[in-house]
């Protein structure tokens, strides 16, 4: 979220000031900038407002390798961002669209050892100093993922067809993969409820191991698989005909398997003719952080119906961890009664725990009950004291 | 007296909600049939409010019978615990699970509930002479609010007499009708 707000001067100021009044009305606090991350698998969310520039500092050893990829914070492809790295002030490479949709992806192996500073800005700001208008409805999200690897990168592990012998993604988040025709590579990232994974395929030189500027030479196809389950997948996301993708993982899923085969793939059985040409696999996951308590299954960011039954449909099996947005009693396990609680949040935004009892732990209805019993029996009493009388 | 029931009200008051115990239990709790012949079992909860709290908010309960003994045939949640319910039923290996959510609110519940009320009603068939009993093995239930009831649980005992006249022995009983009215006849 950190942003410097630069100005330029000529006609386009007037009109990036007004965007930008416009928008800052609601412009959170923001830490103070450069926002240093640390290697060799950083994450970052931010948001672009017009006139601003994110910027972002990695140390990177002479060597290694540095790749930069922006994914959409919403499952989409739609923020325009434009990205470059720079090393004591020269700028070593930009990118506009070399991601999926409008996003931008940079990859480079480091000449020299510093603090690389990477710019995120909007589209058309060409000089990286905020001249832009992204965001300008509203704040425009967006989520960094920067690996750092000294190469050679760890490797796959051939054979890796089948979903059974899929390799475990590193904890760097980056490996080296060669994918020849016929050929599928799969991977797995374990995952907690409200997680979102974000992949990148990046081209590396097979001879050296170095990223390419180009992706021309290869054309990828990208799953994403959810107890084999094709739940998201991309073709020409990008760089040029590789793939990438983020997505939310789906309520329940414990492991996220990953392949990546040819284009022509679309079955992920190896039947493509594509290859042999290496590749950087990039993969980081976005935690939760405070998942919402109850919002289990899409649409997500209210609590309705779906949730509820999707709770219900997984009672009695356990909870993913302490932060399941299932498991609304925190006992470890999913039941009824956690649906139950939650069905009292629906249509909410948030759900914090109903309360089991009444103000300072007395029962308010059984505060009425004993009162109603007391109301009753002063007026049975005074039917029979009246009828003695008479 | 009013002392006794002013320290009754009082601890009704302080105790904490979902403490009370409710039951979930078979009824009749002893069937007598013939092999070959279903019979219904009624899953009834008790010890709720009337029209008060507790209220049950959600259930899921396990019932266990003999396969060998009792076929399965069908389960009928009647949805007392409101309309639009999530409901699930199923039977496997001698287990049946029951369970469901409402989706009303607990005022909405404590309005529609009275102490007691039938959950679901169970069809079953013997399939061999003899006694057999069914009961819980687990037992889940939750007020309006989804926190804890107490259940106790009772089952039920099922004794299956004989075997009905199968359409061979029918046959063969007629054809000895038949034989004695002609003999008669006969003679006649």
């Amino acid at each position: 979220m950190a942003k410097r707000r630069q100005r330029r001067s000529g006609a386009g100021l007037v009109l990036a000031v007004a965007l930008g009044l416009a928008a800052g009305a609601a412009r959170a606090a923001e830490p103070a900038e450069p926002v240093a991350l640390a290697g060799p698998l950083a994450t970052a969310e931010g948001a672009l407002e017009p006139l601003d520039v994110d910027v972002y500092t990695i140390e990177v050893a002479a060597g290694e390798q540095l790749f930069v990829a922006l994914f959409d914070a919403q499952d989409g492809a739609f923020t325009d961002t434009r990205l470059s790295i720079s090393l004591g002030g020269a700028v070593l490479a930009t990118d506009d669209d070399g991601g999926d949709g409008f996003l931008s992806r940079v990859a480079l192996e480091a000449s020299a050892g510093g603090s690389y500073e990477i710019r995120i800005s909007g589209f058309r700001d060409d000089d990286f100093d905020g001249s832009h208008a992204e965001g300008a409805a509203q704040p425009a999200p967006y989520r960094l993922v920067v690996g750092v690897g000294a190469p050679p990168l760890p490797g796959e592990s051939e054979p890796n067809d089948l979903a059974g012998d899929a390799d475990a993604i590193p904890a760097g988040g980056l490996l080296r993969g060669t994918l020849g025709s016929l050929d599928v590579d799969r991977y797995t990232l374990p995952v907690a409820a409200g997680d979102s994974i974000a992949v990148s395929l990046f081209p590396l030189d097979a001879a050296t191991g170095s990223p390419l500027p180009s992706a021309e030479l290869g054309d990828t196809r990208l799953g994403l698989f959810d107890a084999g389950a094709l739940f998201a997948e991309d073709d020409d996301g990008g760089p040029g005909l590789f793939s990438n993708l983020a997505r939310s993982a789906p309520a329940g899923a414990s492991q996220v398997g990953i392949a990546v085969t040819g284009y022509r793939d679309s079955g992920y059985q190896g039947v493509h003719p594509d290859g042999p040409f290496d590749y950087a696999l990039l993969v980081a996951r976005f935690e939760a952080a405070g998942a919402l308590l109850c919002d289990a299954a899409a649409p997500f960011g209210t609590i309705d119906e779906a949730d509820v039954a999707a709770i219900f449909a997984a009672r009695n099996t356990a909870a993913s961890g302490p932060d399941d947005p299932r498991d609304a009693d925190h006992d470890g396990t999913i039941t009824v009664l956690d649906a139950s609680k939650c069905r009292l949040c629906i249509g909410s935004a948030t759900c914090p725990p109903p309360p089991a009892c009444g103000l300072l732990g007395i029962e308010p209805l059984g505060v009425l009950a004993l009162l109603a019993a007391a109301r009753r029996r002063r007026s049975r009493r005074a039917a029979h004291e009246a009828e003695v009388s008479r | 007296m009013r002392k006794t029931m002013l320290a009754l009200g009082l601890l009704l008051a302080l105790a904490p909600a979902g403490a009370g115990a409710i039951s979930i239990g078979l009824a009749p709790v002893v069937v007598t049939g013939a092999v070959g012949v279903a019979f219904d079992l009624d899953v009834v909860v008790s010890g709720l409010g009337d029209a008060v709290a507790p209220s049950l908010g959600s259930y899921d309960v396990d019932i266990t019978f003999d396969p060998a003994f009792l076929a399965f045939n069908s389960s009928s949640l009647v949805g007392a615990l409101g309309a639009g319910s999530l409901q699930s039923s199923g039977a496997a290996a001698g287990v049946l699970d029951l369970a469901e959510v409402s989706l009303l609110s607990p005022a909405d519940l404590d309005a529609l509930q009275s102490d007691s009320f039938v959950l679901a009603t169970l069809r079953f068939t013997p399939i061999a002479e003899g006694t057999s009993s069914l009961g819980f093995s687990q037992a889940i239930a939750g007020d309006g609010f989804g926190a804890p009831l107490q259940v106790t649980t009772g089952g039920a005992r099922v004794v299956a007499e004989g075997v009905i006249p199968e359409p061979s022995a029918l046959l063969l009983f007629a054809l000895g009708a038949l034989a004695v009215t002609r003999s008669k006849r006969g003679r006649s």
